[in-house]
């Protein structure tokens, strides 16, 4: 298989004539989609892909410079889209994915077509004249909970008592191993992702493109997806009734029907 | 395998009556909650509200989960958490530090899962709550030692790095486990070849044996370890190092560990070496004077020749000389050796001592006429004449005895800046290799490997003993020399004012 193809674990299905890329969000991998895929898999070809060090990726693949900020994984949107000679194509993107896939676009303008937005946010961190949501202190937090708990709790700690700082190596039965995700580079992606700012990216957006707002999303509050839709030409913003910050996960039926509505005119 | 029926001691009613479900829920050593998916909680046990400090109606339908943790607990939550539940249905040992109402906070782990209905959408989510306050505690203080005792050992490393000597650990058993940075330098191996670093490779094979038992008998009766051996250094060359290990014990009395150093002893086992090689040629120079006395001794008895026995007398008085020579110079070298060379400073004519000497040599050595470059005006010195003369004699006989070709040496006087005479021998002989030039003045030292020359330096202590009455003079003798052209000693003593 293609190196790029294979660094990023790229997975197409369904047989329509228009394309979908879904790039899922921190935290996870492509698996999240499983639950809104067949619904779409008639109408289009659906990309999907983990982030390098994410889910199936090629760890080996992982480079702490290029991935030190959100361009690097725009660039691998890129890169996939062009290696599959992409046109005019949907993307669908969660949380930070979202911005990743306005970068994107904003490097290869022909690839999308259409962006959708689900849980946007150009900046997390509060600032002045703007609420992200979020203090630095709070991501702290976030890597002390990444830290101790990737392995399962009581995992992360022998290894420090015994002196051995190194962390063992992923494969080995993990407590909770579904999303697997090399902590060193979770931790470096919890980073850049929190510590982005692409509020003056937004207004470069060329195409139509869709916010999909939670109710009482705490990542990504209500000023967050209104701060995108003024900003961002040519953007509409749905607040559903899924509330939290998967909408595609918690609310697929909701999703789907807000997704295609922003498709189908 | 075996499979056996156990036999009902009571009856299964009575076995149900025991247990009271709801009790166990609200009274359980955890805590036990329930929240919809959007984390509003529905359901808590007695535990739980106790440790959180609510009452059951400020909390139920009320707080959401993300109420009861940090924010950076709510991006888990949203994050990973919520997506590993809906995918794996549960999720497991998750630390979450749990905020009470009244803002404090402990650490808790968290299993949760899901309850579904039959079509697969989410109802709830069950959770237990187990308070690790205790573990983490224990667990902190763990590490808080473990990070201490890390500490301590870059401490130890940092402190034995410092030392010019090697340092070593090894296990009670004997498996040498550390090594100081010296040690990697000396044998010039890797830090990471610790673990197996094999010390034999590095002790000169014929100090094996001597090394490996000492070691035994150590390991075995646990009484200190001392031993000499040569090891091989990072040239390839092997120097003498006094190896010294001592048992460590632990609070429990326990043999923990050894700790040990070698000394590098090489300097001083030469030194032993060269003064007993040093004793044997002395008694060789002092055997070849007496024999041919005893030889004369003899002859002069046999002759009735009162011609013949005068020139054996005169034979015999110039070996004698040679003798009392011989002798004067080991006593100097003992009055050096024990600090207790003295001088009987006066105020001196020091052309008056270069002319005598001059004079002296002039009759000894017919081969070399003595250039006496003298300045007129008398120039006096505070010095040992007797001492000086010695020095001076010393040096021209060197320079004759160096320069067998030449017909000529130098001996000159001169006034340089700051008041000094400056004292210069020089010969147009072989000269002094420049290797071999910073070691002239050292004890014993030859620069020629002769034996058979019946004259102190044959000991290797003329230059040493000039050097060192210079020294008590409170100068120093200088050499230049140039192979082939010959060689230049010089030292300087500050002139007195000649009144």
């Amino acid at each position: 298989m293609n190196n790029i193809l294979k660094r990023n674990n790229v997975n197409v299905i369904g047989n329509g004539a228009k394309t979908m890329v879904l790039a899922h969000g921190f935290g996870c991998d492509q698996n999240v989609w499983n639950y809104i895929v067949d619904e779409f898999s008639s109408d289009y070809k659906l990309v999907l892909f983990d982030y390098v060090g994410a889910g199936k990726s090629d760890l080996s693949a992982y480079d702490s410079t290029r991935y030190n900020s959100l361009d690097g994984y725009a660039l691998d949107i890129v890169e996939i889209c062009r290696e599959l000679n992409l046109r005019d194509a949907v993307f669908v993107g969660h949380s930070v994915s979202s911005m990743i896939g306005l970068l994107a676009s904003k490097m290869a303008p022909e690839i999308f077509g259409k962006l959708i937005f689900v849980g946007p946010s150009p900046r997390y961190l509060n600032d002045e004249g703007y609420v992200g949501g979020f203090e630095k202190t709070d991501l702290d937090g976030l890597l002390e909970m990444m830290d101790t708990n990737y392995l399962g709790w009581s995992r992360a700690l022998a290894p420090q008592i015994m002196g051995n700082l190194d962390r063992p190596e992923l494969g080995e039965s993990l407590t909770n191993n579904f999303c697997a995700t090399d902590p060193k580079i979770a931790r470096q992606f919890a980073r850049v992702t929190f510590l982005s700012d692409n509020r003056a990216d937004l207004k470069y957006s060329a195409v139509p493109s869709l916010t999909l707002q939670c109710s009482e999303d705490i990542i990504a509050p209500l000023e967050v997806g209104k701060y995108i839709q003024q900003n961002t030409p040519n953007n509409s913003m749905v607040v559903m009734k899924a509330t939290g910050h998967c909408p595609h996960m918690s609310a697929p039926e909701e999703t789907i029907r807000e997704m295609k509505h922003f498709l189908n005119n | 395998m075996a499979s056996y029926k156990i036999v009902p001691l009571v009856k299964q009613e009575f076995l149900e009556s025991l247990v009271d479900v709801e009790d166990l829920y609200q009274n359980a050593p955890c805590g036990y909650f329930s929240f919809l998916p959007d984390g509003t909680v529905i359901k808590l046990n007695r535990t739980l509200l106790r440790w959180l400090g609510y009452a059951e109606e400020e909390i139920l339908n009320r707080k959401k989960f993300s109420d009861l943790i940090s924010k950076g607990g709510i991006i888990y939550y949203e994050m990973f958490y919520l997506a590993l539940l809906k995918m794996q249905g549960y999720v497991n040992e998750v630390n979450y530090e749990i905020r009470k109402k009244d803002g404090t906070t402990f650490p808790a782990l968290i299993n949760s899962s899901t309850l579904k209905d039959p079509s697969g959408e989410l109802l709830a989510i069950n959770a237990t709550v187990v308070d690790i306050t205790d573990r983490k505690k224990y667990e902190t203080e763990l590490l808080t030692s473990a990070r201490l005792a890390e500490a301590e050992k870059k401490r130890f490393e940092f402190v034995t790095d410092l030392i010019p000597q090697i340092i070593w650990t090894a296990t009670a058993d004997g498996r040498i486990d550390y090594l100081n940075l010296r040690a990697y330098k000396y044998f010039n191996i890797e830090k990471s070849a610790i673990s197996d670093f094999d010390v034999l490779q590095y002790i000169h094979p014929d100090d094996h044996r001597k090394a490996m038992s000492a070691w035994a008998k150590s390991l075995k009766s646990t009484a200190d370890f001392q031993v000499q051996v040569r090891l091989k250094n990072a040239a390839g060359e092997y120097e003498w190092h006094l190896v010294r290990a001592l048992p460590y014990y632990d609070d429990q009395g326990n043999l923990a560990k050894w700790y040990g150093s070698c000394t590098n002893i090489h300097q001083n086992i030469l030194e032993l070496q060269r003064k007993d090689e040093f004793i044997q040629i002395a008694s060789h120079e002092l055997k070849t004077p007496i024999t041919s006395l005893k030889a004369y001794n003899q002859l002069q008895m046999r002759t009735e020749s009162i011609e013949t026995m005068k020139g054996f007398a005169q034979k015999s008085a110039t070996t004698l000389n040679n003798l009392q020579f011989l002798i004067s110079s080991l006593l100097d070298f003992s009055k050096i050796s024990l600090g207790k060379l003295s001088l009987d400073v006066e105020k001196t004519l020091l052309s008056g001592i270069a002319n005598h000497v001059a004079e002296l040599l002039a009759v000894s050595y017919p081969s070399h006429k003595i250039i006496s470059e003298i300045p007129e005006e008398d120039t006096f010195v505070m010095c040992d004449p007797h001492r000086i003369t010695q020095v001076l004699i010393n040096l021209l006989n060197n320079a004759i005895k160096y320069s067998p070709k030449a017909d000529k040496v130098c001996l000159r006087l001169k006034k340089i800046a700051g008041n000094c005479l400056r004292i210069e021998v020089e010969d147009f002989g072989i000269g002094i290799p420049k290797e071999k030039l910073e070691r002239i003045f050292d004890k014993y030292y030859r620069v020629i490997e002769t034996k058979d020359n019946n004259r102190a330096s044959g000991l290797g202590l003329g230059l040493y003993i000039i050097q060192n009455i210079v020294t008590k003079h409170g100068s120093r003798i200088y050499a230049e020399s140039e192979l082939g052209k010959g060689s230049l000693f010089y030292f300087d003593l500050p002139i007195e004012p000649s009144n």
